[in-house]
């Protein structure tokens, strides 16, 4: 792979969310946007959306990649993070009033998201899937999800790498998921003793007010682990 | 023909049956029973539901394979039958009063499925509400999505596996990347003689008790072409 044609995908909930493009270097908003930087690839695709758990990163990756079929292993690079196991994505049309608004690539994958979690009861559901699916279910789905993600990725022999949003998406995850990534170590981006980038930049007083999201340092230094750990496996 | 010590079948209604091994062998009603006769495997594991769609067909397939090692790839055949495009199955508690009660492994997998069996179906608890909000092009896309994620699962991990089609408009229903991912799956892919999918093979013999299920007769041929199958394919 040779960054001439190197292709990068991200893909993840708010942490890796922000704006497609390679022109997204002038103006950085997010980890993939410093890591863009140092790639220098010469197509750039965020597939992350706020509010996106793991059912909807995985499938949205893997309809991308169905789809688009000029992203091939040869030239493309895919890296997402592990999102909240709390949270419950139901697919809908581009135009549902209650889809996610800040998914940008809804018109040309021709579907949205309604993103929720497992405390929301808001419209249009009003709490109806969780209270049927129940947390367990939740979890386990999205394990399955993030499985689904990864042998996708690997059978078609894509050159992938995936990171926690948090300590608490790892604490949460079942036990099958964790034996299933831990036989994947080589593809998992830790944050020295850290899981998740949240923890990492806690920890190192990096986050914005909200306390949960990094701020622009905090974000530099992820592109920091992420372009160091990719060295490394190569 | 391969001896295959573990055999597991998924699917929806028109694959659903017992896994007790005895009374699959001694009374069989549907093909697995038939085939499972014909290999003589030792471990039978039939986790089809009527009404299930391809959610619960690829989710619990892939649970099972991740949960329970004795399933190996060297020693397991793995055949499901892919079922209508517009069915949407949501995980839920093992005791859910609207869980699918004809899910045997519920209890075992700590799970259990809300099955729709339609997009125009309008049962309890959802009422149609997650079919009127998700639109029927997201639910057919969801569906196509989870069957290339089972069998990019499935191969990655060297499985020996087959689908078969329940029924011909599940073609008709697919949208391009779906057929196209299928079509270069060819050799995974059982055909009846000349008919792409169950139904329509078990209708050209009159075996069908009514629209969508075969007669005891039919399930006996579609397992005969199932081992025809694996025959030809280690000569």
């Amino acid at each position: 792979m040779t960054s001439k044609t190197l292709r990068l995908i991200t893909t993840g909930c708010s942490f890796t969310a922000g704006a497609s493009g390679t022109d997204a270097t002038n103006n950085p908003q997010t980890w993939s946007h410093f890591y863009l930087k140092v790639l220098q690839p010469n197509l750039f695709v965020n597939l992350a959306m706020p509010g996106a758990g793991n059912f909807a990163m995985s499938k949205n990756l893997t309809y991308f990649l169905e789809t688009k079929q000029d992203y091939t292993p040869d030239n493309t690079q895919i890296i997402f993070n592990i999102t909240g196991f709390d949270r419950v994505d139901t697919m809908c049309s581009v135009d549902h009033p209650n889809a996610n608004q800040w998914f940008a690539w809804a018109q040309d994958v021709e579907h949205n998201w309604i993103s929720e979690r497992f405390v929301n009861d808001g419209a249009p559901f009003n709490g109806l899937l969780q209270k049927h699916m129940g947390f367990d279910q939740i979890k386990r789905l999205g394990a399955l999800s993030v499985i689904d993600a990864i042998m996708y990725l690997e059978q078609r022999e894509f050159d992938y790498y995936f990171m926690f949003m948090d300590n608490e998406a790892h604490a949460d995850s079942p036990e099958f998921l964790i034996k299933f990534l831990e036989n994947r170590s080589d593809r998992w981006i830790q944050f020295d003793h850290q899981i998740g980038m949240h923890d990492y930049c806690k920890e190192f007083g990096m986050l914005i007010n909200d306390n949960f999201h990094p701020d622009l340092q905090g974000y530099e230094m992820i592109a920091n682990f992420v372009n160091q750990h990719i060295k490394e496996k190569l | 023909m391969t001896t295959y010590n573990n055999l597991l079948v998924a699917g929806s209604s028109v694959t659903a049956g017992t896994s007790d091994k005895i009374t699959a062998v001694t009374n069989p009603q549907v093909w697995p029973h038939f085939l499972l006769s014909a290999l003589g495997s030792n471990i039978f594991c039939n986790l089809a539901m009527p009404a299930g769609g391809n959610i619960s067909i690829a989710k619990n397939l892939i649970y099972t394979l991740e949960t329970k090692p004795e399933y190996t790839a060297n020693d397991t055949l793995i055949i499901f039958n892919i079922a209508p495009l517009d069915r949407f199955d949501v995980m839920c508690a093992v005791d859910n009063p609207n869980a699918n009660q004809h899910f045997s492994w519920a209890k075992d997998f700590g799970f259990n499925w809300i099955t729709s069996g339609s997009f125009t179906a309008k049962t309890p608890p959802f009422n149609g509400i997650l079919e009127k909000n998700m639109g029927y092009d997201a639910i057919v896309n969801f569906n196509a999505l989870e069957l290339i994620g089972l069998i990019t699962y499935l191969e990655d991990r060297g499985y020996h596996f087959h689908f078969i089609l329940d029924n011909c408009s599940i073609l008709t229903d697919a949208p391009t990347y779906l057929t196209d991912f299928l079509q270069a799956k060819k050799r995974h892919w059982v055909n009846f003689d000349n008919h792409l999918a169950l139904r329509e093979y078990c209708q050209s013999h009159n075996s069908m008790i009514d629209n969508e299920h075969p007669t005891v007769a039919g399930h006996q041929l579609v397992s005969q072409q199932l081992e025809q199958h694996l025959y030809q394919e280690i000569q």
